[in-house]
Parts: C-alpha cells; structure tokens; sequence
C-alpha cells in the first residue's frame, strides 16, 4: 500500500497517480454523458 | 492560493448580501430595482458557494492533507494548478454578466426553467461558469483521492487518518458523483435554450420538473460537500483544545460515510411542494430524517471528547464550539423542514433562508475561521493576534445570531424568500437582520487585519504551537519546509496519543 | 476559580438564543407579533400548526439537554480549573444508545407525519373546483363548474407605492404588497379542490392560513384541498421566484358565506358577459388614454416600465419604437398584444376589446410617442377574428 521512499522522480508511483486519475475522471465524465443519454426522449 | 482566492470571493459575495440586506433594511424600494435584486441573490450563493466555501475547503486539504498523512506534496501538481486557474477564469466569466446588458443571471442559484431561460446575454456565461467550475472541482477531488490513497506514510493506516482527511476523501467522492450530474443537466439547459431541444419545456414534451430531480440530485450531496470538510476541522480542533482524544473515532467515519450515502437519497425533500406521488414524499421525508442519525452521533461525540477534558479556549475553539451549538440549531431546523406535510408551510421562506445560514454561514464558515486560526502559524510560522482573533469572534458570533435568528420568525410568519420587497408587517424583524448583517459584514473585515497581521510577523510559533495538537502536522517546523517530509515519516500509534 | 468575561457573555448570548427560542414556544399572544406560525383557519392547517409545534418542542427538549451538558462541560472541564483530561476515547455501549434515541425519536415524529400526509393527499369529494394559473405576475382563476374566469393583479396602490423611491409610505398602501384587485371568492364550509399550473414560469401558491403551499408548473397540473371555516380575507404570496415581479403577485382568498358566494357568482357572471359586449363602443382619445394608463400600470410597467423605457437587453423599450409609432404597424402592433411574442404573454385572453384598445392608444400617445393614432375596440376585434 504505502511507499516506504518518496523521490520526485520516482515514476512508478507517478504511473499509480496518474493511472488512478484518469480512472476517476473517466467515471465522472460516463456520469456526465450518461445523464444526459438517459435523458434524451 | 486557493484561500487568498476564497476570501476575495468571500467579500465579494458578502457584499452582494450587503445589498440584498440594505434593499430589506425597510419596505419599499429604495436601492436597487427587482431585476438586479434578483441577480443579487442568485450571484451572491453562486460566489458563496462556488467561489468562498468549496476553494476554501480544497485550499485546506491542498494544504493540510499532504502534511497530515506524510506525504511531500500533492500526487499530481499539474493537475491542481490547472484547477485553480479555471477558477478566476470561471468567475470572470460569471462575475462579468452582472455589466451586460438585460443583467446577471437573476432566476436563483438553482437555474430552474423555465424562469432561468428567460435569462439575456448573460446565459451562455453562466452556463460555462458552472461547467468550469466543475471542471476545477472534479480535478481537485481526483487529486486529494490520489493523494491520500498513495502517497501515505509507512504505518498511517486508513484509520489512523486524521479525521480532516477522512471527510475529504468521503467529499471527493461525492464530488465526482454528482458535479457531472449538474454539468448534465445545465447542458441540457444550454441545448434547451439555443438548440431546440426540449428536455424541460412542457409545450415541447418535456418536463420541467425534471431538471429539479437532476438538479437536487446534485445539489443535496452538495450540502454535504460544503459541511463534511467542516466536520473534520472540527473534529481536529476540539481534541487539541480539550488535550483529549477524539471520542470515538470509528463511529465519526462511519457517520461521515453514511450521510455521504443518504445524501444521495434525499435530494426531493427541497422539492415536496412540487407535487410529487404520496409514496415518494414519504420516502424523501423518512430518508430525511434519518440523516439526524448520524449527524447527531457526531455532535455528540463533540461534546464527548470535551467532557473530562481540560479545555482552554483559544479563537479557533471558540469557532468550534460555536459552530457546535449553531450548526445544531440549524440541525434542529432542518429536522423540522424535512417533516412533509409542515415543509408545505416552510417551503421558500425565510425559515429556510435561516437554516441553510445557519448551516453554511454559522456552519461551514465558523468551521473555515477556525481552521484558518487554528492553523495559521503553522502556515506562517506566527501566532496571530489572540485578543483580535476573540474580538472577531465574538463580533462574528454575536452579529451572525441577530442577522438570522429573526429570519425563522419571518419565514414563519409568511415571508416568502427572494423578494425583493415586503409587505409593512415584517418590517421589524427584517430592520434586525439588516443590522445584524451589517455588523458581520464589518467584523469581518477584522480577520482580513488579522491575518495579514499574522503574515507579516509576530510571535514566532514552535513546531507544535498548541500543546494539545497530535498529529504529523505539528512533528514539522512551522512553517513547515517546501516538500513537507521528504523522507516519509514513520508513523505509529504513540504519536496520537495524549 | 473565576469565569472569564468572555464566557460571561458567551453564556449570555446563549441565553439569549434559547429566551427567544422559549419565546417562540409560548404561543401566548405572540402570534399576533408575527413570530409562529398561523393557526390558520382550515383543519389542515391547524394539524400543521400542531405538527409543527410538536416538532419545535422536541428539538427545543433536546436542544436544552444536549446543550447543559455541553455548557456544563465547558465550565467543569477547563484547564483553567486544573483538571487533568481524562484518557478515555470511546465506548461502543454509549454510541449505540445515542444512535438509537434519536432513531426512537425520529420514528415517533414521523407516524403523525405520515397520517397527516394522508390526509392532506386526499382531494376526493370536493364541492368546488377552482383552476388557479400562475403568470408573469398575476394570477388567474377559473371556477371549472361555474364558468368564471378571473384576473387578479397587484393592487394599484401598491404598484404607486413599490416604484423605486417612489416617496409613498408603504404603511399608506391598503396590505402593502399583499392586496390585488380582484380577490377570489370563496365559500366557507365546502370542501374546494384548487388546482395549481402556470403558464410561463414556475410559480407557488401561498396562503399560509390555508396551511400548505404548492408550485404552479407549466405543463403540471397540481391537485390540493382546503374546507375554509371561518369567513375573512386570507392573504399570501406567490412563493417560487418567477422573474422579476416575484415579490408582486399577492394572492387574496376571500372566504364568504354560502349565500354570499351563489351571490357573487350571479353578479360576476353577468359583469363578465357585459364585458364582452363592449366591442362596438367608440371611445374618445382621452377615454382611451386614461383607462389605457390603468391597464398599462396593471399589465405592462412590471416589464415595459413607467417611462416606457424597458430594460435594456430583456424588456424592449416602447417609447421611441418602431412598433408604437409607424403607421403601418398598427395592425402588428394589436396582434403583438393579442398573440404575445417571445416571453411577451398572449393578452388577448386576460384583456377586453377595450381593455387593448385603450391601452394601444395610450402606449402610441405617451412619452415621446406623438402619434395621435386612436385605436377603438372593433380594431381589436377585427384583429382577433383574423
């Protein structure tokens, strides 16, 4: 879980935090689109 | 950043309430006409809310969250500059329409159609206000998220987490989940207006009702994503000033979590004089006051972790313990509208417009002032002025009372809200909350004194700065060094323990 | 041993508080100050009142309670006193019973709740059937089973007395703000179904002493209930922001005896047709113009405003325009008061013949519009039959 070492350029937690990111932002954008979608009559 | 940004937004909203307070100091009309009255309203909770209270609360965590679970930094810098730069751009775009001409966007901060479609110039602003907004927001709590779920410290266990970044976490999430509703639904507002649509227009088969579902679906976890980040400053500053632990902590995350869930399921209690199926009211209003479940465990664990305690009473827990007693007050209201069948006579009155006040102003800003005392030295390595800080208190305090405890009296005698003229019998009580608004308005600008005060020098402040502080926060200078724990602390149990 | 001065006036100003928090549950003689809510004059809306009071009383019970502990706590356990905290950090027995009360109190406000709910639902068996529409700002009455349809707008003395810095004391206007010029007229002992729509934007229909409200939604139709029973004039407010004239469309219920009621109908009936005779009249210039200034005040200033100026990017100025001054559009100009453009509503239903004669006549000879054009009912008339 936790990292024992922080380093600026430690690139696998910088993947982790990004990947986590985009997971996130993809769940808030398919609530966006699909409220809309299921809006549309 | 995000803080100089809220209080800017802060006085900017105020000022706004200032107007609106100087129009109803006396019946008749005397300042300004209904139209731009109306702006006034709709603006002042916009900036409020938008602008003051939520940048505040992400300012906090930007902040306080990396030093407090030991992490350097944020997990993604980029990322949180690119949302606080939307946010000037965002209220440019807002602030702006108010010198258009036909106005500001004058149909109340929920944009119902079909009144907001009246709206001029000024809609598509608001319109991409918000979306930015959103935007700005959703970046945030994908941030704090990130953060706190990768960047701990060795032996900062999720229930170790100090209470503050537990109700940011839980707010994070509400943030996605229900600003991409409201992004949702003020598109299909847009497509109403300019594209022929007809998602909300009776005449074209749709149903303006349903923009208020989808609006409130939103704007009831957004209550919540106002007032838990309140909650958990509360809960750090009542145990250091009570040199106790926090009475307990896994029942305070568990209610945080469960009124983050039933904030979900409540949102028709704002709309039960729209006309809804029996059964569907009394859902709303049983799921309504089930939220006094665990909201009230939480007061009452407060007044735990204070009994037995050895209390002192410095500015910040001042605020605390005033936004205990207020915020319950505003509790008990709130108990009271979500009773159905009474809510038909409270609904839009002033009764409402004293407990949402109650809530976020004696709420969500007491909770905000007190973090900013409470956390001000650590920030800038002085103790801030103490004997100001409890006259601006005291004057917030008292002020905030008289500007909105006779607000239920009005509400309750037939005051509708958002006029902006009355009929001559609620003179008086409105002439109290004028002046009561005027005071707050000017004691505030006390903290603005403080504080720059405070930035500017003082009494230097140690690491720790309040002996009854626990926490990795205070294990750092004050202030505390660029990249807070370069290396990652260990954290154990020991450290907090009184 | 001493108490701080500021906790000397926290514990005063919390007292305050909670005085006038006991002040508001003693309904002694306050209600007529305008502190509580109405008892009203419905069994409804006394079964309001009484809800709302037992809920008031609970929250009070409770706010006493947890609050001296809280106070208690503050006094007892401070430093200052040269106490030592104490360790302890939970206690599951504790925690469960304080979820469990208030759970226990919850339920027990919501079983009244729930019946009463029922009953207010229940719109079955009523005498009367009135129609109540919301405009931008007035209201509209149909009695559905008489045939009657009514208008009821601002009272002028109130409109003179809301203009922006107008110099008139409001307290000289009869209900400021809350007095129309028809109100609706209601017999007290039956039971009256009011229906609730819109026509523009979403409006609220208020009386609190009919104890309850409910919106008014383009589109929606919303079914509610009242048995009046007590005669008297029972005021209220539209209650959903609806643009610009929100604070300005009062609502009057005017509650009569039976008699009275079979009475009104006749008489306004017979007022109404009368009305509709008027379309042959010929009027002059100054009968038109001064009974158009009446309409105008009533209809058209909320937008149009008093100098006719409008306002700028919403409401278009009609001083100076096109439309009230060429010659060739007199008959768009009748049609636009008729028909409605945009947000402009349709008048041609509210208004008589003459009603839009007069008020056409005075918008094209007021201000600098000089256009001497007189504008006579058969005009209209003639415009509606196209």
């Amino acid at each position: 879980m936790s990292k024992k070492k922080f380093d600026d350029s430690d690139s696998e937690l910088k993947k982790r935090n990004q990947r986590l990111a985009i997971l996130l932002g993809f769940i808030a954008i398919s609530f966006y689109v699909g409220f809309i979608l299921s809006n549309i009559k | 950043m995000y803080l100089v940004f809220s209080l800017i937004m802060f006085f900017i909203g105020g000022s706004m309430a200032m107007i609106i307070r100087a129009e109803l100091f006396q019946p008749g009309l005397q300042f300004v006409d209904p139209q731009f009255y109306n702006s006034m309203v709709t603006v002042h909770a916009l900036v409020m809310i938008f602008g003051a209270v939520m940048p505040a609360g992400v300012g906090l965590a930007n902040w306080m969250i990396p030093i407090m679970i030991g992490a350097p930094d944020m997990a993604l810098p980029r990322m949180n500059n690119m949302s606080f730069w939307i946010m000037p751009f965002a209220f440019a775009l807002l602030l702006s329409t108010l010198f258009m001409d036909g106005g500001g966007p004058a149909g109340g901060w929920t944009m119902y159609p079909p009144l907001v479609l009246q709206t001029g110039k000024a809609f598509p602003f608001l319109i991409f206000a918000v979306h930015f907004l959103g935007i700005s927001s959703i970046m945030g709590a994908i941030n704090i998220i990130a953060t706190v779920f990768n960047m701990r410290a060795p032996g900062m266990t999720l229930m170790r987490m100090p209470l503050f970044v537990w109700t940011w976490v839980i707010t994070a999430f509400l943030l996605i989940a229900s600003l991409p509703v409201l992004a949702g639904a003020v598109t299909m507002l847009l497509t109403d207006k300019y594209f022929g649509t007809s998602f909300f227009s009776a005449a074209g088969g749709g149903d303006p009702v349903l923009f208020q579902h989808i609006f409130w679906f939103f704007g009831h976890p957004e209550v919540y994503i106002l007032a838990l980040p309140a909650f958990g400053i509360i809960s750090q500053i009542i145990p250091t000033f009570a040199r106790k632990p926090l009475f307990g902590y896994a029942s305070m995350v568990y209610a945080t979590a469960s009124i983050a869930i039933l904030s979900f399921f409540v949102w028709a209690h704002h709309m039960f004089t729209v006309g809804l199926p029996i059964n569907g009211e009394l859902f709303f209003m049983y799921a309504t006051m089930l939220i006094a479940v665990p909201t009230g465990v939480k007061v009452f664990n407060w007044i735990a972790t204070m009994w037995k305690g050895a209390m002192t009473f410095e500015a910040p827990m001042l605020f605390a313990l005033a936004f205990v007693v207020l915020f319950t007050i505003g509790g008990f209201s709130g108990l009271m509208l979500g009773i159905t069948p009474v809510d038909f006579q409270y609904h839009d009155t002033y009764f409402v417009v004293a407990h949402f006040h109650y809530v976020l102003l004696t709420g969500a800003i007491f909770a905000l002032m007190a973090s900013a005392y409470y956390w001000l030295p650590k920030w800038t390595g002085n103790m801030y002025d103490e004997k100001l800080g409890k006259i601006h208190f005291w004057a917030s305090a008292i002020s905030a009372n008289v500007l909105f405890f006779p607000q239920h009296f009005l509400g309750l005698a037939g005051m509708p809200r958002r006029i902006p003229d009355y009929s001559v019998q609620f003179a008086d009580f409105n002439m109290i909350s004028s002046l009561g608004g005027f005071a707050y308005g000017i004691s505030q600008l006390l903290f603005v004194y403080i504080v720059v005060k405070c930035v500017l020098g003082g009494k230097k402040a140690t690491g720790q700065v309040w002996d009854g502080a626990r926490g990795l926060e205070w294990t750092l200078s004050s202030p505390p060094p660029y990249h807070s724990f370069s290396k990652p602390p260990k954290v154990t149990k020991a450290l907090m323990e009184y | 041993m001493f108490l701080k001065k500021s906790m000397i006036r926290f514990l005063t100003k919390f007292s305050v508080v909670f005085a006038s928090l006991f002040l508001l549950s003693s309904n002694l003689a306050l209600a007529a100050w305008g502190l509580n809510m109405t008892q009203g004059v419905t069994p409804i809306s006394q079964d309001v009142y009484n809800m709302h009071m037992t809920s008031l009383y609970v929250v009070t019970i409770i706010g006493i309670l947890v609050f001296s502990v809280m106070f208690w706590s503050i006094f007892q356990h401070r430093k200052s006193k040269g106490v030592k905290p104490a360790k302890f950090s939970h206690s599951t027995t504790v925690e469960i019973i304080w979820t469990l009360i208030p759970f226990a109190i919850i339920v027990a406000l919501a079983i009244p709740a729930t019946k009463l709910l029922a009953r207010m639902d229940d719109t079955s068996k009523s005498e009367i059937t009135i129609k109540a529409t919301g405009y931008q700002w007035k209201w509209k009455y149909d009695y559905i089973d008489e045939d009657i349809t009514i208008y009821s707008n601002l009272a002028a003395d109130s409109v003179d007395a809301s203009q922006k810095n107008s110099g008139i004391d409001p307290k000289t206007a009869d209900n400021y703000l809350r007095n129309t010029d028809t109100a609706l007229v209601l017999p007290v002992g039956k039971k009256i179904r009011i229906m609730t729509t819109a026509s523009d934007v979403i409006h609220a229909w208020w009386v609190p002493d009919l104890g309850w409200k409910r919106d008014a939604i383009p589109g929606f139709i919303n079914d509610n209930w009242t048995v009046i029973n007590k005669e008297g004039v029972y005021r209220g407010q539209c209650a959903e922001i609806c643009g610009k004239g929100h604070g300005y469309m009062p609502i009057v219920v005017k509650a009569v005896p039976e008699k009275e009621y079979t009475a009104w109908v006749q008489e306004t009936k017979v007022a109404l047709n009368s009305k509709q005779d008027s379309g042959d009249k010929v009027l002059s210039m100054d009968d038109l113009k001064s009974k158009g200034a009446a309409v105008f005040k009533a209809n058209c200033q909320a937008c149009h405003q008093a100098n006719g100026q409008g306002i700028k990017g919403v409401f278009p100025a009609i001083d100076g325009s096109p439309l009230a001054n060429l010659k060739e559009n007199i008959p768009a100009h009748i049609h636009q008061v008729i028909y409605g453009k945009g947000i402009m509503p349709a008048f041609g239903e509210q208004l008589s013949d003459t009603d839009i004669a007069s008020v056409i006549t005075f918008t094209r000879n007021n201000w600098g519009n000089k256009t001497g054009d007189i504008i006579q009912p058969k005009d209209v008339l003639a415009s509606r039959k196209k």
